[in-house]
């Protein structure tokens, strides 16, 4: 009997903390749509009357931004994968001295903080183009999860595969084309989507690596929170969110085991 | 065999290359530079100044307290949700499941942002309070340390529920079974079965957390106005005034002190 | 072989939209801030007349000129937009290239330095922007005196001097109010610490929709922002002139050395001086530096003219030359250890 009270209680407990978390966005887009009665006076006087009118107001501005933030998530997701993936199959299959090592080093950008990476990048390589230093700061912090998906996926195939293709007579190449390659795909696919989610709403290294021309969305939104009323700032943030409601929703589907060892520290 | 498994390891070796190559070129250089400079000559007085007593040490302190502060709060409210979440079935869990991830792809601005929404000077829960009650409880809270930690928890709730789903799904369920038929209750089972087998787990679900704390800077660039954080500094000494030695050397004690909790934390684990 | 494909399609069409947006031609101003003197509407009107896009800069006058002096060798900026004596600073410093921009002679010789290095596109004065409805029943502040009373506990807020110009302003004039000059800095930092008491922040961004949205009640900063939104924004603002006296304030811009765009840096700045460009500033509440005066259809939405008598000029070049000691004396002794 208590079995079923604790188990209850801990559901609800749940749907709380899942509804607290839910909360404060569903406030927040209901802001773009408000009344400028409710939460307060627009700021951006005559242009901006109507709904469609603030997302024009916002894609009119800040369409660079957007636009910089869809460049750099298309340069860091193959970039990641293409990094990450070949080494994170060679630390299970083909392990080499050191190998334990350098897996385990992979993890370590995570706990440097994002502001001290920046600072350091533009300190090294200042008259690299920001454009390159952003790519790295995004690739430091989506490598390990790139590493720990793929990884956790190559442990879970039959390690009898791909030797058994090798002695059928495929090569190294063919092998990783039809055999490897099929495995990982939906870890390599769940990977670009947590990669995309992570490099998405980046903001710490971004922030301190933005100029005017090179900024990233998460950088804009900060400039729209502080500087433009409240309907324009709610309205930004639900175009910053539409793409990764999806990417979320599609990794939940693909996820189970795959999405939790991905996340595993 | 000895010679295919150096062709094995040199391939190996191949294909982790550019992750090595990236990761020297792009973190472990740029760091060793930052260090490099703030500990020699001009830079060492400003480690020396930063270390001292005054705005840059309180900022240090406070980001350490704060981050500990959070990570072991959202851990401990995790527990729960992620057992449940992990170990039992029923309608709507996924759903649950989704709703708790998504804040995991925010940046700090925007959960700083939401949190002005909610418990700003006219945030929603004042302004309905004031409606029910005539008192506009919780006005401006957001600004306050405390708003500021209820941000912090946002940020690393989500964060820490999944992270130590993962870690439960992974607990055989025999031992779950075995307990369950010696009498243990759910509870039982949780505190001398679950925590135990979690510990692990838990440190390094804290290590993340504390991390992604630390480095937090969205958060209190919004929410903060008296409390200052060690990245809010750094940002200001580099862009204010130009200091780039002092802006250098906070830089590297941050980051030094969180990968240092972060490798102490992460220590013993396989 | 799928993946490969979506890969590249998506890197292709990426760059598409890369070089569409590449074709558009931009000048970059450092210190562009859309609420302030109403740069969104200005820099609206230019891209629909010009088709160059100007794009919004967060930064603060201090924080412009630091950028500009850390990138004096391969400048990122065309051009920037200062409170008075930060601009005169940066020429000082030699981060502007002279350039005298058409309709030069309009402008007063006291608004610009004669080799053309900076020059005046509006101005402002420093007054208290209230929120009437969100002081909870206090009474509306009329002086500095009255700044400090317990009433206005946590209500006020002033930039972070040591980011945007007009605080800058406000924290030297006020030492000159209270009988300090730029040797002596004394009386206004012993004001501005009993103020502290009553401050809840000093911000170091754009604070306009916090103050509109009743976020912060009293912010010291310039009369023409609080026009705009008691005026164009219906905001419940009342903009006062405090008794003892205040300042106005030049605001100023320049060409920067080596600017990456220099020609249509060059057309930008001229055609600030326009009447078009004047009038959008003037819907701001910002005086245009060229009539000298609002547009009688807004005339009579500012205070009279005799409140603006209390509204002294401030040396620009002593303004400039303290601008280091006094910020850093602020730093120190206000600012203090972030509690």
């Amino acid at each position: 009997m208590s079995t079923a009270i604790v188990r209850r209680a801990g559901i609800a407990a749940t749907a709380v903390l899942a509804l607290a978390l839910l909360t404060p966005i569903v406030v927040t887009a209901a802001g773009a749509f408000s009344r400028a009665e409710w939460y307060g006076r627009r700021s951006e006087g005559a242009e901006v009357q109507s709904v469609p009118d603030l997302f024009r107001y916002v894609a009119g501005i800040w369409g660079g931004a957007l636009l910089r933030s869809v460049e750099i998530v298309a340069a860091v997701v193959p970039l990641a994968l293409a990094i990450g993936a070949p080494a994170a199959w060679a630390f299970r299959r083909r392990p080499f001295p050191g190998s334990r090592l350098l897996e385990s080093i992979a993890l370590v950008p995570l706990a440097v903080p994002g502001v001290a990476l920046a600072f350091s990048l533009i300190q090294v390589a200042g008259h690299t183009p920001r454009f390159a230093l952003l790519v790295a700061g995004h690739l430091a912090y989506t490598l390990p999860m790139v590493v720990k998906t793929v990884t956790n996926a190559v442990e879970t195939f039959d390690p009898r595969l791909e030797p058994a293709a090798r002695s059928l007579g495929a090569t190294g190449w063919e092998t990783a084309k039809r055999v490897t390659v099929p495995l990982l795909t939906p870890a390599l696919v769940l990977s670009a989507l947590l990669v995309f989610a992570v490099s998405w709403g980046e903001f710490n290294v971004s922030f301190l690596l933005a100029t005017p021309l090179v900024q990233t969305f998460p950088a804009a939104l900060y400039v729209t929170y502080t500087t433009n009323s409240f309907p324009v700032a709610a309205a930004a943030t639900l175009i910053f969110l539409a793409p990764v409601v999806p990417a979320l929703l599609a990794i939940q589907a693909l996820g189970g085991e795959a999405f939790h060892r991905g996340l595993q520290a | 065999m000895t010679r295919s498994l150096n062709r094995s390891s040199a391939t190996g070796a191949l294909l982790a290359l550019p992750l090595l190559v990236f990761l020297i070129a792009a973190v472990a250089w740029p760091l060793a530079s930052l260090a490099g400079h703030a500990l020699s000559g001009p830079g060492w007085g400003a480690v020396r100044q930063v270390l001292a007593a005054g705005r840059y040490r309180t900022a240090l302190v406070n980001s350490l307290g704060l981050s500990a502060a959070a990570a072991f709060c959202s851990v401990l409210l995790a527990v729960g949700p992620a057992w449940i979440l992990a170990r039992e079935r029923f309608p709507g869990r996924d759903a649950l499941r989704t709703a708790i991830s998504l804040p995991l792809t925010f940046s700090g601005v925007l959960v700083g942002f939401l949190m002005v929404v909610l418990m700003g000077r006219i945030g929603v829960i004042p302004e309905i309070l004031g409606v029910l009650t005539g008192r506009r409880i919780f006005e401006g809270a957001a600004y306050t340390v405390a708003g500021l930690f209820v941000a912090y928890l946002y940020f690393e709730l989500p964060r820490a529920v999944m992270t130590l789903e993962s870690a439960f799904r992974r607990f055989p369920r025999e031992l779950d079974l075995a307990a369950r038929t010696l009498g243990a209750g759910p509870l039982q089972r949780l505190l001398r079965v679950g925590l135990p087998l979690a510990a692990p787990a838990l440190r390094s679900t804290l290590a993340v957390t504390f991390s992604a704390s630390m480095g937090s800077f969205g958060v209190a660039l919004i929410l903060s106005r008296r409390f200052t954080v060690a990245p809010l500094e750094v940002y200001t000494e580099m862009t204010g005034y130009l200091n780039d030695e002092v802006a250098g050397a906070l830089a590297l004690m941050l980051a030094f002190s969180t990968m240092a909790v972060d490798r102490l934390l992460s220590m013993g684990k396989r | 072989m799928r993946k490969t494909i979506l890969v590249l399609s998506l890197l292709a069409l990426s760059s598409t939209l890369a070089a569409l947006a590449a074709d558009d031609k931009v000048v970059i101003q450092y210190d562009c801030i859309p609420n302030y003197a109403n740069w969104g509407g200005v820099a609206a009107l230019y891209k629909k007349v010009a088709g160059v896009t100007v794009p919004p800069d967060p930064k603060g006058s201090s924080v412009a000129l630091a950028a500009l002096e850390k990138e004096k060798d391969a400048p990122q900026a065309d051009t920037a937009y200062y409170s008075g004596a930060i601009g005169f600073l940066a020429a000082e410093k030699g981060l502007h290239e002279p350039y005298k921009p058409k309709g030069w002679e309009k402008i007063p010789a006291a608004l610009k330095d004669p080799a053309g290095r900076w020059w005046t596109v509006h101005t402002s004065a420093i007054a208290f922007v209230v929120n009437t409805k969100a002081l909870g029943g206090a009474p509306v502040p009329r002086s500095w005196a009255d700044l400090l009373k317990p009433v206005y506990k946590g209500k006020i807020a002033y930039d972070d001097p040591t980011w945007g110009g007009t605080s800058f302003t406000l924290v030297y004039g006020v030492n000159e109010l209270f009988g300090g000059n730029d040797k002596n800095f004394k009386p206004g930092l012993e004001y501005l610490k009993k103020l502290d008491a009553n401050v809840s922040s000093y911000p170091r961004e754009s604070v306009y929709n916090g103050v509109l949205r009743g976020e912060i009640p009293i912010w010291i900063n310039a009369d023409g922002n609080g026009y705009k939104m008691k005026w164009v924004d219906n905001g419940p603002v009342e903009v006062v002139l405090p008794a003892e006296g205040t300042f106005t304030m030049p605001l100023v811009m320049g060409l920067v050395k080596g600017a990456p765009h220099k020609e249509e840096a060059k057309k930008y700045l001229d055609w600030l001086l326009t009447a078009p460009a004047q009038a959008e500033f003037a819907r701001g509440y910002f005086l245009p530096v060229v009539a000298g005066s609002l547009p009688v259809e807004v005339a009579s939405h500012v205070l009279p003219a005799k409140e603006y008598k209390r509204a002294r000029a401030l040396d620009l070049a002593r303004m400039a030359a303290a601008s280091d000691v006094l910020k850093k004396a602020w730093t120190e002794q206000i600012r203090g250890t972030g509690r």
